[in-house]
């Protein structure tokens, strides 16, 4: 036996007599695997966010660039699979004083069981312009492979323009609908806020008695904690009836919509503060999942730094677990019935494995999407698929 | 040849002796899944660690003892990595203090009793899968949720930094004689504040060193 194989056998040897600490972040092992049959790509070029019903069998794929005011919405089978008829380009309506500057779509959503989609939007002005009338909430009626607008409302002062991110959610009950980007001076300082509209049976927004029926301000409640920083809050998850979790400057924060002794909770961190975060919730475990990363443009090689945090009834819990990956700002997606969190890449998508306690285990998978930067996917655990927005047939 | 055979005596040396005469290794707030920060203020928060002008973060773990609020830090290291049929010759826990309020407070560390877990805050030892309560709020039963007496003080000094204490009997106790290692309870035992690193934001300043040999 040589001298080199002899000291690496000493060295292995002392590895396993030593307790050592446990590793963070958690190494990923790369996993070969042939093929991924529950992906099904969707031709939407620039694709940004996308959003799956289950219960209308529609998803929702929202663009930037020179498609950035429409959205693209495709019909599933009763299996899922796209029926290949015709997508619905949805155009953004031009509405208003401020109809003729471009407005584009940041965050999308289903009512959870009625064909009703939410779209928040926002607009580009010139510094002088006053954005107090733009209606920064669309809610779309889908019907007969026609989208219909049946209500617009948040406007006024507190709803600030020109962002890059707004993500918006529905809470299970669909009872209320999340929103971002509000803004506020106080005492001469600039807070950011969010907010919700109270929903009806209906999925509209409930006007209160005696207000104008633009307004919805009496069914609107709003926060400015100093955990979001402008532009960035990266979504909302409706964890519990009475609280949610959002992701926040430095990590995820608990919002107790009812207890205001604890109204807001931050996890903070480390690694500490990134400039961009996303957050997921798994479908039937009480674990979130939350992606920071310095990437901001398509292209970067900077890691997606991840995190794994349990909550009990939305309050976070117990200590958190991290990982990494190289990525786009993509937000992450639960694949509960497959026990996976999947990211985006650059021509693939990658799956971190989980174990049926929602743990990240040291494996990551990758499935060759495209070529392009992937950041628009949605999983639907009914019907188990993952869908993938594509740039063209590549 | 000569340095190659001297390089393996060494190693077989250190390997022998690890394996043969015991060990000392830390363990850090990094290998703990169960660990908490509650409040009297917060009563459903398992991270209620430094209350500003939104509401709790976890950058800082900040402790009080005051007429309206008062916390306590949980803390369960693992001690699985402790071989079968050794003896604790000593065990100690670290913890880094950054600022503490006018008074230099006092701080109690006591063995936890009941068993805790995720969703553990100011009114519960854990909610999921189902809610138990402490026995008292904040874990402040005495004998039931917390032990009857103090592992140990901890008086902060005018030096901010690292402040140890001797746990030898608590971690001899759970290897040895078999009581369930629900961690420990750290609180200010005077009134005051104090502030030390928090486990989420600066991970690996909360240390537990233990030192085992042969039996």
């Amino acid at each position: 036996m040589s001298f080199q194989k002899v000291l690496s056998i000493i060295v292995v040897s002392l590895r396993l007599v030593t307790p050592g600490n446990a590793e963070r972040p958690l190494r990923l092992e790369e996993v070969q695997e042939d093929s991924y049959p529950f992906i099904t790509e969707i031709l939407a070029p620039d694709a940004v966010e996308m959003a799956v019903s289950e219960a209308a069998r529609l998803v929702a794929v929202t663009h930037k660039g020179k498609n950035a005011g429409q959205i693209s919405i495709f019909s599933l089978d009763k299996t899922g699979g796209l029926t290949g008829t015709e997508p619905i380009f949805l155009v953004l309506p031009k509405r208003g004083e401020l109809a003729k500057h471009a407005n584009y779509a940041l965050g999308v959503t289903f009512h959870p069981s009625l064909p009703v989609l939410y779209v928040w939007q926002d607009v580009t002005l010139p510094g002088d312009a006053d954005a107090g009338t733009f209606e920064h909430l669309l809610i779309f009626r889908i019907a007969d492979g026609k989208a219909e607008l049946v209500q617009a409302c948040g406007k006024g002062s507190d709803y600030s323009v020109g962002h890059k991110v707004g993500y918006i959610a529905v809470d299970r009950k669909a009872t209320r609908l999340f929103f971002p980007n509000l803004q506020r001076k106080s005492n001469d300082k600039q807070l950011n806020g969010i907010g919700y509209f109270k929903l009806g049976g209906d999925g509209l927004v409930l006007a209160a008695e005696g207000t104008a029926a633009d307004d919805f301000v009496a069914q609107r409640e709003t926060e400015y904690p100093v955990f979001i920083a402008p532009d960035k809050t990266g979504g909302f998850v409706p964890v519990a009836d009475d609280v949610i979790i959002f992701a926040g400057a430095s990590g995820p924060v608990s919002w107790d919509l009812v207890e205001a002794r604890q109204r807001f909770a931050m996890y903070s961190i480390y690694p500490p503060a990134r400039k961009n975060r996303r957050i997921a919730a798994h479908p039937t475990l009480p674990v979130v999942y939350m992606s920071f990363t310095q990437c901001e443009e398509p292209n970067c090689v900077h890691p997606i730094y991840v995190i794994r945090l349990k909550h009990a009834e939305g309050f976070l819990t117990s200590n958190f677990q991290f990982t990494s990956v190289y990525g786009p700002l993509a937000p992450p997606v639960v694949l509960g019935r497959r026990q996976m969190v999947a990211y985006g890449g650059k021509g693939q998508v990658h799956f971190i494995s989980i174990d049926k306690e929602g743990d990240f285990l040291p494996e990551v998978r990758r499935a060759k999407v495209g070529k392009t930067e992937i950041t628009a996917l949605s999983y639907s655990d009914e019907f188990d698929k993952l869908y993938v927005a594509v740039e063209k047939d590549e | 040849m000569k340095q190659h055979r001297l390089i393996l005596i060494l190693a077989f040396t250190l390997l022998a002796s690890s394996v043969l005469s015991g060990r000392t290794f830390e363990l850090t707030d990094e290998n703990c899944v169960r660990i908490a920060v509650i409040a009297s203020d917060a009563p459903r928060l398992s991270w209620a660690g430094l209350h500003g002008q939104s509401g709790y973060t976890t950058n800082v773990l900040a402790l009080y003892n005051t007429d309206s609020r008062k916390t306590a830090f949980l803390i369960a290291f693992p001690l699985d990595h402790i071989p079968d049929d050794k003896r604790i010759t000593s065990a100690t826990l670290s913890m880094y203090c950054v600022l503490w309020g006018q008074d230099k407070p006092r701080v109690e560390v006591r063995r936890i009793i009941g068993d805790w877990g995720d969703g553990v805050c100011h009114l519960y030892r854990r909610t999921h899968p189902e809610k138990v309560k402490w026995t008292k709020p904040g874990a402040t039963g005495i004998g039931t949720d917390r032990a009857r007496r103090a592992t140990g003080l901890v008086q902060l000094s005018e030096e901010l930094g690292e402040f140890s204490l001797n746990v030898t009997e608590d971690v001899e106790l759970w290897y040895w004689r078999g009581v369930p290692n629900n961690g420990w309870i750290v609180t200010l035992e005077t009134k005051g504040e104090a502030r030390f690193y928090s486990p989420t934001h600066e991970p690996g300043t909360w240390k537990l060193d233990v030192t085992y040999e042969p039996r």
